[in-house]
């Protein structure tokens, strides 16, 4: 895999998860990596963790629902790290909880996060990057819940579908300034979380029951989500947008793709 | 000369996305064995491979031969005792549409890009399940969910063909698991000796117009993603159709 080009990266959601180790891996390839979250003690931590010596990365504390937060956060990124050319949406919540007893209040908080901060934050960062002369490269975390009918997901897999949905339209919005816009689909990522609920005696039925589904028999590393988004961030993805990667070891086969 | 570390299959590489994929390969530092009926062709893309540091192997034969197919696979074999990745990438284009498209013709179009895509399956999937590990990547089109039309070369009939090895790449991602994965490839327009005639006839600016990225596809745009599903690792993409075109189909 070639080198990124040597602009920085914006990661949100990046204390913990996914976003964390993508954040590692930019700043182990001396990318220079802006790392943004709302849990600010986190952040701080997760960019002291993650940057080699002499590294670059800063830690930024914003919440992605808050239009002030994001216009600071891309500022400031762009004060601190240089122009900006990748952003990965990394933000997310995912609660589970039946459809009868969702509230209101659930529902706008998940699609808050998961939705309209892509909106908000994607637009600041393309903003900026057509005023540094264009070029970059967005990938957004999706999920295959945006296309999976799992009960207790009817939030979050909405926010999912409307995230495909807004990668193609920004894609095609955005190309003309040369910046890509991708999604990555991961399915069940094998974090510590849930390597802890699978140790228990009916977590362990239940983990088995979902490794029978998975033609690859086993859940995604966090390394297998982030080598992909590397290549999307990176030049040999230059003629991918607007495209979705799924990366779930097969486990939505069968499924009716959202288009 | 002892035997490569790597070793990769790539049909219809005497040309376009073939050759393209089989030099990012050699430079990824795969020993590279090459398919195609066009011979001499085949020798340039060989010598390529070389270039690039890695030993080549050109065989020239149809994909469309199941005992052909079975006899250059045996010679991968005995020259290199693996087969690490295949990249099933002969294809031929179709314009005809059903009014005027011959039994033959249609038997033709899909026996070059299903069974040709089955028949080194077939012929390597033994060696790969052995290893433990292998790498199947297989060139789709963005025409087998668009249907084609007037700004692409093909119609039908190759739309149908092109749909067929995204089932066969589904199916096997699911016969071949755990060990060997199987993804497909859907690019969008490419300038290549095939689309050629078509992009002079339509006009590039015309056809560019409907691609956000505002250019046509290179093979090297192909073989890019190629190489990262072939070397990525570990890898848990299987059954996935990649789209790489530039946005023109969301668009």
């Amino acid at each position: 895999m070639g080198e990124l080009t040597d602009r920085a990266v914006l990661v949100t959601g990046a204390a913990s998860g996914i976003g964390r180790a993508l954040a590692a891996a930019l700043a182990g390839r001396g990318t220079p990596v802006v790392l943004c979250d709302r849990d600010a003690a986190g952040v701080e931590a997760a960019a002291r963790a993650v940057a080699p010596p002499g590294g670059r990365a800063w830690a930024l504390a914003a919440d992605v629902t808050r239009p002030d937060d994001i216009a600071r956060l891309v500022e400031r990124a762009r004060r601190d790290a240089g122009p900006l050319g990748g952003l990965v949406n990394c933000a997310g919540i995912y609660p589970n909880t039946p459809f009868l007893d969702l509230t209101a209040e659930e529902w706008d908080e998940v699609l808050a996060v998961n939705l309209r901060g892509p909106f908000l934050v994607t637009q600041a960062v393309a903003r900026r990057m057509i005023a540094d002369g264009g070029g970059g490269s967005i990938v957004n975390v999706s999920s295959t819940a945006s296309r999976l009918a799992r009960p207790g997901i009817a939030h979050y897999g909405a926010s999912k579908a409307g995230l495909n949905q807004l990668t193609a339209v920004t894609a095609v919005e955005l190309a003309p300034h040369g910046i890509r816009v991708n999604a990555v689909l991961p399915g069940v990522v094998g974090t510590e979380r849930v390597h802890a609920s699978a140790a228990t005696g009916e977590g362990r039925v239940e983990h088995e029951a979902k490794l029978a589904r998975i033609p690859l028999a086993r859940l995604a590393e966090p390394a297998e989500v982030v080598s992909v988004i590397l290549f999307l961030l990176g030049p040999e993805a230059a003629y991918c947008t607007g495209a979705l990667f799924t990366v779930d070891g097969g486990f939505t086969l069968g499924i009716p793709s959202a288009r | 000369m002892s035997a490569p570390a790597r070793v990769a299959v790539v049909t219809g590489a005497a040309r376009g996305i073939g050759r393209a994929t089989a030099v990012a390969l050699a430079r990824g530092g795969f020993a590279t064995a090459l398919v195609d009926v066009r011979g001499l062709a085949l020798e340039e893309t060989a010598a390529l491979v070389r270039e690039a540091g890695m030993e080549a192997l050109a065989l020239e034969g149809d994909v469309t031969s199941f005992a052909g197919t079975q006899h250059l696979a045996a010679r991968v074999l005995a020259a290199w005792a693996r087969v690490d990745v295949l990249v099933n990438n002969a294809g031929i284009s179709q314009p005809k549409g059903l009014l005027e498209i011959t039994e033959r013709e249609w038997d033709r179009t899909i026996d070059t890009h299903v069974k040709g895509a089955f028949n080194w399956c077939k012929a390597v999937a033994p060696t790969m399940l052995a290893q433990r590990a292998g790498r199947i990547v297989n060139m789709s089109s963005v025409s087998a969910h668009t249907g084609a039309g007037t700004a692409a070369v093909s119609r039908s009939a190759y739309c149908a063909a092109k749909a067929g090895i995204l089932g066969l790449t589904r199916g096997l991602a699911k016969e071949l698991a755990p060990h060997v994965t199987v993804n497909a490839i859907c690019p969008g327009l490419i300038a290549t000796d095939l689309t050629a005639g078509m992009i002079a006839r339509e006009g590039a600016e015309t056809l560019v117009r409907s691609i956000p990225l505002a250019r046509l596809g290179t093979p090297e745009d192909i073989a890019q993603v190629v190489v990262f599903l072939a070397t990525v690792t570990p890898c848990f993409m299987t059954g996935e159709v990649i789209d790489v075109d530039g946005g023109q189909w969301v668009n």
